[in-house]
């Protein structure tokens, strides 16, 4: 992972969830690395239906560049039914259509499923 | 799960209820323009056909009661429709009837419609033939066209089936200028970045008007590349810039795959390159080499460059066209078989080069290896004095090969461009030589002239240098040119060299046992050698060189013989008398004026050596002393110096004082001011006199004490009653002698006060009681005395009404056999009793 260094003047403020207890004589080292934000707008179907309706459309952007997957189902960005991938530009609203076809495709039965976009960071770091 | 993500449900069977939805919008947003998809969903009770609908605030219908029916065939039904050009938010109705009772109205989600133009470079303009984006479809426009708005003829085409993501709405491609025959597409710009989005993504352009095909030129921000070879295929390397070259009836079309600036270019000429060989050995090939160069300076792939040549036939080409490589150089094998020169031409298409390349073909020697080496050395050494005007005089530094190097002013085309090492030629080692110069004479440069130094000999009355710092001035006047014999002492680890009585010289082992010989004159002189008789340089030689000094141990001075004359050494060879000699040790042989010495028993018997060395000046250290500078010289008068000092202070002396001055303020002082020590101590001695004591005359005085007379007449001594004397001892010292006078004297004080007593007087004012003790008046005390018979009461006597009473004898008169008893130091007792105003009169002696 890459070190980080924030810019003269920034701060870096630490959240912690829950509690870690280092080993005795251990250091705890803490390594930062570029993350994308991604911003999620509401898809125009909750759901999509055979023969009518078919089609969603899902829209999005990222506040740095870099690769992107949007995947079908799945736990992380290996893992899923592949929808799209590509490069996508800081800040600029990606659109995808999403159709009864894709699931199908997918090998997806009827039913309720996550749709995942995950962008690569300059520190290739993987959004989650 | 993933928290960047949605929730989407698919299903295979339809609600039953009914619906109306625009279906190719988003919940709010609406960018493909006015005309939508509408999906209608009838209630899933109802039978169709059978069954129909009806919608309004849709194509300008504005009501329920306005809309027509229509019958459905199938449950669901997809229509298209106008929504009204406003900016307020939209709904759209549908109502289904069963053809019986039964109806149902529904309504869309709200939708407001929202497209902001796309933005475009000002000297860019539209060449799809739409006037407005409302014309194109808004979102629904498929492609745009960009022409360049001056004579370039030059159309990009953004078309949402060559670029996956590209959405019109608010689309930033002002990053693209198409003008004076150049598309410059800004790398970072929005549209930049969208064609970035997926591999494939491009950008088709075409440009018009060529008579030609033109290569297409790239440019990286530095340099301009052409990106097409001489074919109008895509040149190696560059498949990742452009691609589908087409060039058909003066139109060239490509796409672009990365944006950066385009432009488009012709062939322009042809050189030779500098690389090319310019002579060869018969039986040896020559590389010539020729680059093709496009009207932007890039280099034109795959062009077929001819070779032709005239002049001297000097061998043929492998090869008559060449076709230029990834660098637009085509390269050409010339086989040498024959001496002479040719001149060879390059061309490509009407294309010539100018000037052509001069080829000399070298006859082989006899002897090729040797020949082609000095062949070689003359044709370095040709370019490297044509080259040397290409240094000047500047010197960067000294001591090191990389500030020794040159200044270079200009390049040599002929000869510095074409070597990877320049240090091998004439000009390099000029410049080392002008910088040795500028080191050697430290001047600013290797040419001015150096300062002169003042020669002694050759000034005038301005003490003017005239001498110059040559080499040959400097010859013999440095110090490793002069040798000096310096002094080394030695005393034989301190204790001095012992010599016996009959001696002529003895063998001695000095720290540096070098001898001075022909080869090395460093060393000590030797003066005699026999067994190496002329193998040593001072052989013979004065006694300035070699005679050793000879020092009394024991007085640190030099000595003479009986006849006076001073006693010195020389050295021999110590291989000639029982040594090993030269390297280890030497004989020092003893002399006098009169020649050789044998040792006296007068002379000392412990001696030190202050022996001559001989040393080059330069290794001189800074504390070795010219060696005629010790013995009698300045060490001697150091030495004495240092005893005359020690001796000041031993007597309080100073410099230049005959009259020492005493303390003598008053005449009975010993010793007066200007008295010589001599006589200050025979004036104490005498005034002070012997220390036998016991000598004077006895006396006594009056009550029977002794005492005795001096010599010279004083009291010396009183004893009690003795008068023998001894109270000092003979040879004590005088300060012990008058404390003893004084502890006498304190003991005759004693007695004398003994002696004398007091006298007190007492009237009683009371009787005294017989047997009770009375004080003495005024707290006096006694010491009572019973010790000698017949003497009790000697330290006080006691007096009634004028009558001496006598104490009773025993301790405190305890026998109370007399007139009183003395029972304590303060008071007495009496053995009768005594009266009232009776005078009592105590004389207390101690």
């Amino acid at each position: 992972m890459a070190d980080y260094t924030p810019p003269d003047g920034d701060d870096v403020n630490f959240s912690f969830t829950g509690s870690y207890s280092a080993p005795d004589g251990d250091d705890v080292n803490f390594y930062f690395g570029l993350v994308a934000t991604i911003s999620m707008f509401d898809a125009s179907r909750d759901t999509v239906y055979s023969g009518s309706a078919d089609t969603t459309i899902l829209r999005w952007r990222s506040d740095i560049e870099g690769d992107y997957r949007v995947r079908i189902g799945g736990t992380d960005q290996t893992d899923g039914y592949l929808f799209d991938s590509g490069w996508v530009p800081a800040e600029y609203i990606m659109t995808h259509e999403l159709t009864v076809a894709d699931f199908v495709a997918a090998g997806l039965s009827p039913g309720a499923h996550s749709i995942n976009v995950y962008v690569l960071s300059s520190d290739d770091i993987w959004s989650s | 799960m993933a928290s960047n993500s949605w929730n989407i449900t698919y299903s295979n069977s339809l609600p039953s209820t009914p619906a109306i939805e625009v279906s190719n919008a988003d919940h709010v947003w609406l960018t493909h323009g006015l005309q939508v998809e509408v999906s209608l969903r009838g209630p899933d009770a109802y039978s169709y056909p059978g069954s129909r609908y009806k919608v309004w605030d849709i194509d300008g219908v504005t009501s329920s009661g306005s809309a027509s029916w229509v019958d459905m065939s199938a449950r669901t039904t997809t229509i298209t429709g106008t929504l009204v050009n406003t900016n307020a938010m939209q709904f759209v109705y549908a109502q289904f009837h069963d053809g019986g009772s039964n109806y149902e109205t529904v309504v869309s989600s709200g939708i407001a419609f929202d497209f902001d133009e796309p933005r475009i470079y000002p000297n860019v303009i539209y060449g799809d033939g739409q006037a407005t984006w409302s014309d194109r479809g808004h979102e629904n426009a498929t492609y745009t066209d960009l022409e360049s708005g001056d004579s370039s003829n030059i159309t990009v085409r953004f078309s949402k089936n060559n670029i996956d993501q590209l959405l019109f709405h608010d689309l930033d491609m002002s990053g693209i200028r198409l003008y004076n025959n150049l598309i410059y597409a800004a790398p970072n710009s929005e549209v930049a970045k969208i064609l970035a989005i997926k591999p494939g993504n491009k950008l088709p352009v075409s440009k018009s008007g060529f008579s030609a095909a033109p290569y297409i030129a790239y440019n990286d921000g530095s340099s301009w590349h052409t990106v097409t070879d001489y074919n109008g295929n895509v040149a190696s390397g560059y498949t990742d810039k452009i691609a589908n070259v087409v060039y058909n009836a003066g139109t060239l079309s490509f796409d672009i795959l990365e944006f950066s600036t385009y432009g488009f270019a012709e062939l322009d000429r042809i050189e030779f390159y500098t690389g090319s060989e310019g002579s060869g050995y018969i039986g040896t090939s020559v590389v010539i080499k020729a680059k093709v160069f496009d009207s932007v300076g890039g280099g034109v792939e795959d062009a077929p460059v001819t070779f032709s040549g005239s002049g001297d036939n000097i061998g043929t080409l492998v090869s008559g066209t060449v076709y230029t490589d990834a660098n637009g150089i085509a390269t050409a094998t010339l086989n040498i078989t024959s001496s002479g020169t040719a001149t060879y031409n390059a061309s490509v298409d009407d294309l010539n080069t100018d000037p052509d390349w001069d080829v000399v073909g070298l006859g082989l020697p006899s002897d090729l290896g040797r020949s082609r080496f000095y062949q070689d050395e003359i044709y370095q050494s040709i370019h490297a004095t044509l080259a040397s005007g290409y240094y000047n005089d500047g010197v960067v530094g000294v001591n090191t090969v990389a500030v020794a190097e040159p200044t270079v002013t200009g390049t040599d085309p002929n000869y510095l461009a074409d070597e990877s090492d320049d240090t091998n030629t004439l000009q390099h080692d000029l410049n080392v030589f002008r910088t040795l110069l500028k080191q050697i004479k430290g001047t600013d440069d290797w040419f001015t002239e150096p300062a002169t130094y003042f020669d002694p000999t050759n000034t005038t009355s301005g003490s003017e240098w005239n001498k110059e710092p040559t080499l040959s001035n400097f010859s013999g006047n440095t110090l490793d040119a002069h040798t000096i014999l310096v002094a080394v002492s030695t005393t034989e680890s301190g204790s001095g060299i012992a010599i016996s009585n009959t001696d002529e010289g003895f063998l001695f082992t000095p720290t540096d046992s070098r001898y001075a010989d022909w080869s090395d004159r460093r060393g000590l002189p030797i003066f005699q050698s026999v067994a190496n008789a002329g193998d040593f340089a001072d052989e013979g030689a004065a006694d300035d060189v070699c005679a050793i000094d000879l020092i009394d141990y024991s007085t640190g001075s030099e000595f003479k013989d009986v006849s006076g004359n001073v006693i010195y050494a020389k050295f021999y060879d110590g291989e000639d008398h029982g040594g090993t000699g030269e390297g280890a040790d030497v004989y020092v042989k003893f002399y006098t004026s009169g020649g050789a010495y044998t040792w006296t028993a007068s002379d000392p018997a412990d001696i030190m050596l202050v022996y001559p060395f001989r040393k080059v000046l330069s290794e001189m250290e800074e504390y070795e002393w010219h060696r005629t500078d010790f013995i009698n010289g300045f060490e001697g008068d150091a030495e004495i110096i240092d005893d005359i000092v020690n001796l000041w202070d031993y007597t309080g002396a100073s410099n230049s004082e005959s009259a020492p001055s005493w303390t003598d303020t008053g005449s009975y002082y010993i010793v007066v001011s200007g008295t010589s020590q001599t006589a200050a101590i025979n004036a104490l001695n005498t005034e002070i006199g012997d220390r036998v004591y016991g000598n004077g005359v006895l006396n006594f005085d009056e009550n029977g004490n002794s005492f005795e007379i001096g010599d010279d007449g004083s009291v010396l001594l009183l004893g009690e009653g003795d008068g023998t004397g001894g109270y000092i001892i003979d040879g004590d010292p005088i300060a012990n002698s008058l404390d003893d006078l004084d502890i006498a004297m304190g003991a005759i004080a004693a007695l004398l006060e003994a002696g004398i007593g007091n006298k007190y007087i007492e009237e009683l004012a009371s009787d005294i009681t017989a047997g009770v003790e009375h004080p003495l008046p005024e707290s006096q005390t006694y010491i009572p005395y019973s010790t000698v018979s017949g003497q009790e009461g000697k330290n006080m006597d006691v007096w009634l009404d004028g009558q001496l009473l006598s104490a009773s004898t025993g301790i405190g008169g305890v026998n109370g056999d007399r007139d009183y008893a003395e029972t304590s130091i303060s008071g007495i007792t009496f053995t009768e009793d005594v009266y009232q105003y009776s005078n009592i009169t105590y004389y207390i002696r101690q």
